[in-house]
């Protein structure tokens, strides 16, 4: 089996694969060449979605269980990729993180700006994608709530050049 | 006269106002037709490799649900652009997707039966759920959501073993 390495999401995220074993091994091998040759974003869902399932439940995992699984995690990160390659999605940017974050962690719009010093209006505009915040706004806003910006890698190749220098 | 059934045909056609349901319902009293098919089975014949023997061991079992208990079928489309009237117009960001698969895969857990995704008009994918019948619920639930994420109006569900349909608005 080719050695495998660490994973990284599109977010930046590193999945380690070392405490894998080696059926699962196996399995995101299969997950990863079937990615690189996908044409059709249907079919990779249709295909990692029932492959990865079946491989947990034969080990009695619940789907809840199956989705905390790494070989999960990577196959929906595949998935994604599949997505931009195909240009049937758009990769996500901090404008969609932004609204996954008052989504998530705030009641409503309003709270998130009453905390983060923003204007509603600004923020409509924002997630509505026709303008966009300063780096330097952004990162005082961010701030205020405990959050900063970070650079990550989104792809293997940024993590080998990483590795190299 | 052997194997001829005279059959009646008395349709009932409800229709239910948007502030009630918004949905149409159309029921027919007797069943034409018996189709025997099991609602287990998935919808598409799966990709040519998990029709091989899997490496791994042991046997997969779907969640089941217990016996006697009903199931549906249903499908829903979303396009692949979010809405041009309340939104940008703009394609899905690839996260939006996985949030909706992660959903019907883990939040239907127990009540999922089979889940399929097809291309659909226009760039938008068609999912065709197999589900319990109790989870009908919580797919509305996770449509309702799936209303704001993906910046639509609404999201028509089809049942396909029955004549009817579910419309879930954003809230």
């Amino acid at each position: 089996m080719s050695r495998l390495t660490d994973y990284t999401t599109l977010s930046g995220d590193k999945i380690a694969v070392s405490d894998l074993d080696d059926e699962e091994r196996l399995l995101v091998c299969v997950l990863k060449r079937k990615a690189e040759g996908s044409q059709d974003q249907n079919d990779f869902d249709n295909f990692w979605m029932k492959f990865v399932s079946e491989f947990y439940l034969a080990r009695r995992l619940t789907h809840k269980q199956i989705q905390q699984t790494k070989p999960y995690r990577i196959a929906r990160d595949l998935s994604q990729r599949v997505s931009i390659r195909l240009g049937v999605a758009r990769p996500p940017d901090y404008r969609d993180q932004l609204a996954e974050l008052i989504r998530t962690k705030f009641i409503s719009r309003k709270a998130f700006c009453a905390a983060t010093g923003l204007s509603e209006d600004m923020i409509s505009h924002v997630l509505a994608r026709r303008k966009h915040l300063s780096i330097e706004s952004l990162e005082q806003a961010l701030g205020r709530i405990g959050y900063t910006l970070r650079f990550v890698p989104n792809s293997p190749r940024a993590d080998q050049d990483q590795e190299r220098s | 006269m052997t194997g001829s059934t005279r059959h009646t045909i008395k349709p009932s056609i409800r229709l239910v106002t948007r502030w009630e349901m918004t949905a149409i319902t159309i029921e027919l009293p007797i069943r034409l037709v018996r189709v025997d098919w099991d609602p287990r089975l998935p919808l598409v014949v799966p990709a040519r490799e998990s029709q091989e023997q899997p490496f791994w061991r042991g046997e997969a079992r779907e969640p089941a649900p217990a016996s006697g208990a009903a199931v549906r079928m249903c499908k829903f489309s979303i396009p692949g652009h979010r809405s041009g009237k309340i939104s940008d117009g703009e394609l899905h960001d690839a996260g939006t997707w996985s949030w909706l698969l992660d959903q019907l895969y883990g939040e239907l857990d127990g009540g999922l039966i089979d889940i399929v995704c097809l291309p659909a008009a226009g760039g938008g994918r068609e999912f065709r759920v197999t589900l319990s019948a109790g989870a009908v619920g919580r797919l509305h639930n996770i449509l309702q959501e799936a209303c704001e994420r993906f910046h639509r109006k609404r999201i028509r569900v089809v049942f396909l073993d029955r004549f009817a349909a579910m419309e879930v608005r954003h809230p």
